[in-house]
């Protein structure tokens, strides 16, 4: 660290302090600064505002923001200036210049911070100090006044610290010189850093992924503050136990070819790296301690970084992930194994009359079955809704009411425009959102108009825990057995006296008529209209309702 | 800084882009080697002294400089952070992670794919003439535990542990050779502003024995990227000074190759 005799901070002051910020956020901000890519072209190896300049820098490409005395940029500031011709990074023997791009010391953590413009001297007046090491959390610092000051992210299994700093070159992460790079710095906690150690971020699950955006893809985490505990084994390596906390990331593959995946952790931390092609562990096609490549085809596939449990024990701790692809001139095929869900938005569905189609499947987002009778007879799983914003997954489609407060989502065959008021026909129109009528409320008017309830219990409605690319792999787990569902003891409140079996059973005949509508009721297979089964106007069709299911979330 | 197999000490001379050589009992400057990448961090030197590498963050690269010519071995940049550079047999480069990790990235003329790097990951800061990897812990208790690895027929198995009876604030592993393994241990000597009391330990990995217990003079305001570096049966230690850097080298009992 030779450089580190002409990487002091310079003096500059800013008085104000910003707005709250998560420790989290801090070090995504560190980390963007540390591995932020540019280019430097000999356009940026002189500074248009000081003849003297020259920039340590050759042309090339880099990452991490360069060192520059004085400098106090945002990344967009810093691209701006490198497109523009400005020099690349500056030292305090070329002053501080208004033509060169990156950031020292203070201004790098004042910018991890987001907080205004501190130097290492000036500090204090935002800071608070700490007892000693032993009190840093991440995104605290290590300042010592007038000389440097870095952020503190982490300490190794050997005890070891780990810091990003802007020192010599360049923005960057140190873990080479232990605490011994830090005597005679103090340690101090910024005032507007909030919360303990940082949380687990909210990403990372089988129900939302960590996206990678592009490949090479690194990424670095640590599974004590995963949230995931969800994935135990591998249908790849079923005797392996991998029951620790894990970090669930997605890949589109939009090529063919050899996808990589490794993983480096610390010393008594054992993360393995899994491959899935969908969220269920039969579909975990590799496993490995450390590396794996795998042949891939076009397709979502999803990578895992599960904790190794050794003898019981979870070896969670922090990881450094890598995936990268290398393709082959081959076109895309089938891509891996999917699954083809039932009872989704707008898809046939089971009633009276065709007991073969599928049911309608609430981790799908539908409890409802809505069919026609009539030559062309279609029935569709469909939701409450309030408006037809509720519908957007059904494309082309709408919310109508049914019946007196009934309102659901209508496939787009179904969606004509209300009838005018001359016409007589009883619907009020989708008209403006109750309250209570939510497309997932289970307790809204429309379910507690008298509609006989399926019994909770009754697996019959759920698809079952059918994995599906579509659906999202949180959609796996958060499906029913199909022999039992997870709410099967779960109560419904407002199922009253009604016979839930019996009202599974119950057609359309038997719901509780409404109004009638002049010219309808012959639609309808020359059955009386019921509740839930009502004339909309489309073509004369008559629709009903069956398999309505609440279920309070 | 890095020590050739005869135990010659190689010092980074980062500023004159250059590599000076000290040889022998009393250290004596025996020659200088360069010019090196001006980026260079970390030294490696082969084990007949004719090559250098070094490693540049900056553009994730192993530059090598041999008889004049400087070729060059790409570093994945996920390898995060690098911490020591070394050279294995056939110029194979070897890079350690802060993770106690160690990569083989492939020699100039036959540099590894990523996911070959990856793939060919082993357990260890540092490695024993049989090849045991050498990893350090800082137990819940304060007391540092080596831990002695080996490669499994997939993952690392532990085939010793000692633990060091006395507190630390940090051990790293800064060398191994022979049978014998070098720590660097931290202690805190003051907490606000930090104060850091330093010593070099090394410890004979099938018996647990101190063969080498040194202390350490304080960090100045300028601290070398590797202060401790052992080879040859020495460990060797740089320290700046006012009036220049001071080099001190130790014989490590059992630490020869």
């Amino acid at each position: 660290m030779s450089l580190r005799v002409f990487a002091a901070c310079v003096c500059v002051a800013s008085s104000t302090l910003a707005a709250p910020i998560g420790r989290d956020e801090v070090l995504e901000r560190a980390r963007a600064y540390a591995t932020h890519p540019w280019r430097c072209t000999a356009a940026n190896l002189r500074a248009p505002c000081s003849a003297a300049y020259r920039s340590r820098y050759l042309p090339g490409d880099y990452m991490g923001l360069p060192y520059n005395w004085g400098g106090f940029q945002t990344l967009w500031e810093f691209d701006q200036k490198m497109a523009s011709g400005a020099g690349a990074g500056a030292y305090p023997g070329d002053g501080v210049l208004s033509c060169t791009g990156g950031v020292d010391c203070s201004g790098f953590v004042s910018k991890a911070w987001n907080s205004g413009h501190f130097s290492t001297s000036t500090l204090n007046q935002v800071t608070d100090p700490l007892a000693g090491t032993a009190a840093l959390l991440p995104g605290d610092a290590l300042n010592q006044a007038g000389y440097h000051v870095m952020l503190y992210t982490e300490t190794l299994a050997g005890g070891d610290p780990v810091f990003y700093e802007s020192i010599g070159y360049n923005v960057h992460v140190n873990a080479t010189g232990g605490w011994s790079y830090a005597n005679g710095f103090a340690p101090v906690r910024y005032r507007s850093i909030t919360g303990g150690a940082p949380t687990a971020r909210p990403d990372g699950t089988p129900d939302h992924p960590i996206p990678v955006g592009s490949l090479p893809f690194t990424d670095r985490r640590d599974t004590r503050q995963a949230r995931s505990r969800l994935l135990d084994r591998c249908a790849a390596a079923p005797g392996t136990d991998e029951s620790g906390a894990e970090f669930v990331y997605r890949v589109v593959v939009d090529r063919p070819g050899t996808l990589s995946v490794s993983v480096q952790d610390d010393v008594a931390t054992d993360v393995d790296v899994h491959v899935y092609t969908s969220m269920n562990t039969g579909d975990c096609v590799a496993r490995h301690d450390s590396s794996l490549s795998l042949a891939v085809d076009c397709g979502v596939y999803f990578v895992v970084a599960d904790t190794y449990v050794r003898s019981g024990t979870p070896q969670a701790g922090p990881y450094t992930l890598s995936i990268s692809l290398a393709p082959i001139s081959t076109a895309c095929g089938a891509g891996p194994p999917s699954y083809d869900f039932a009872g989704g938005p707008g898809e046939p569905c089971s009633y009276t009359g065709d007991d073969a189609l599928p049911f309608c499947n609430e981790n799908l987002g539908t409890d409802t079955c809505v069919y026609t009778s009539g030559a062309n007879a279609v029935s569709f799983c469909s939701r409450a809704c309030g408006r037809d914003a509720d519908c957007r997954d059904y494309p082309g489609g709408c919310c109508r009411e049914l019946a007196s407060g009934e309102n659901y989502c209508l496939i787009a065959g179904l969606c004509a425009p209300p009838p005018r008021p001359d016409a007589g026909t009883p619907m009020p129109d989708a008209g403006p959102p109750r309250p209570d009528a939510g497309p997932r409320d289970a307790g809204s008017p429309a379910i507690d108009a008298g509609t006989p309830q399926p019994d909770a219990g009754v697996p019959v409605h759920d698809a079952g825990p059918l994995p599906s690319h579509d659906a999202g792999p949180g959609r796996v787990d958060a499906g029913s057995a199909p022999d039992s569902g997870p709410d099967a003891s779960m109560p419904v409140p407002d199922a009253g006296a009604s016979t839930p079996d019996a009202a599974f059973d119950a057609g359309p005949e038997d719901l509780t008529p409404v109004d009638d509508v002049p010219g309808a009721a012959s639609d309808v297979a020359g059955k009386p209209c019921g509740s839930g089964c009502s004339t909309i106007g489309a073509g004369g069709l008559a629709l009903a309702v069956v398999g309505l299911r609440r279920r309070r979330r | 800084m890095s020590l050739d197999a005869n135990g010659d000490v190689w010092i980074l001379d980062q500023l004159n882009e250059r590599a000076l050589r000290l040889s022998g009992p009393d250290l004596h400057p025996s020659g200088s080697t360069g010019p090196l990448p001006p980026d260079a961090e970390d030294l490696a030197v082969s084990s007949d002294g004719r090559a250098l590498a070094t490693f540049s963050p900056l553009r994730s690269r192993v530059f090598v400089v041999e008889a004049g010519a400087t070729r060059e071995v790409p570093v994945p940049r996920a390898l995060d952070p690098v911490v020591a550079l070394a050279f294995g047999v056939q110029r194979q480069l070897l890079v350690a992670t802060a993770y106690q990790e160690t990569f083989p990235v492939g020699s100039p003329a036959a540099p590894r794919s990523e996911p070959s790097v990856f793939a060919a990951k082993r357990e260890g800061a540092a490695f024993l003439a049989d090849g045991t990897g050498v990893q350090v812990l800082r137990r819940t208790d304060g007391r540092p535990e080596v831990i002695l690895v080996r490669a499994g027929s997939e993952r690392t198995v532990d085939v010793g542990r000692r633990v060091l009876n006395r507190t630390v604030h940090a051990a790293r592993v800064v060398g191994a050779g022979g049978g014998v393994a070098c720590l660097r241990l931290e202690h805190e000597a003051g907490a606000v502003p930090l104060r850091v009391r330093r010593e070099a330990v090394c410890m004979e990995a099938a018996t647990g024995r101190i063969v080498l217990d040194r202390a350490l003079p304080d960090p100045g305001s300028n601290l070398p990227r590797r202060e401790l570096a052992m080879g040859g049966g020495r460990l060797a230690f740089i320290h700046p000074e006012n009036n220049g850097l001071r080099v001190v080298a130790w014989s490590v009992p059992g630490g020869a190759p």
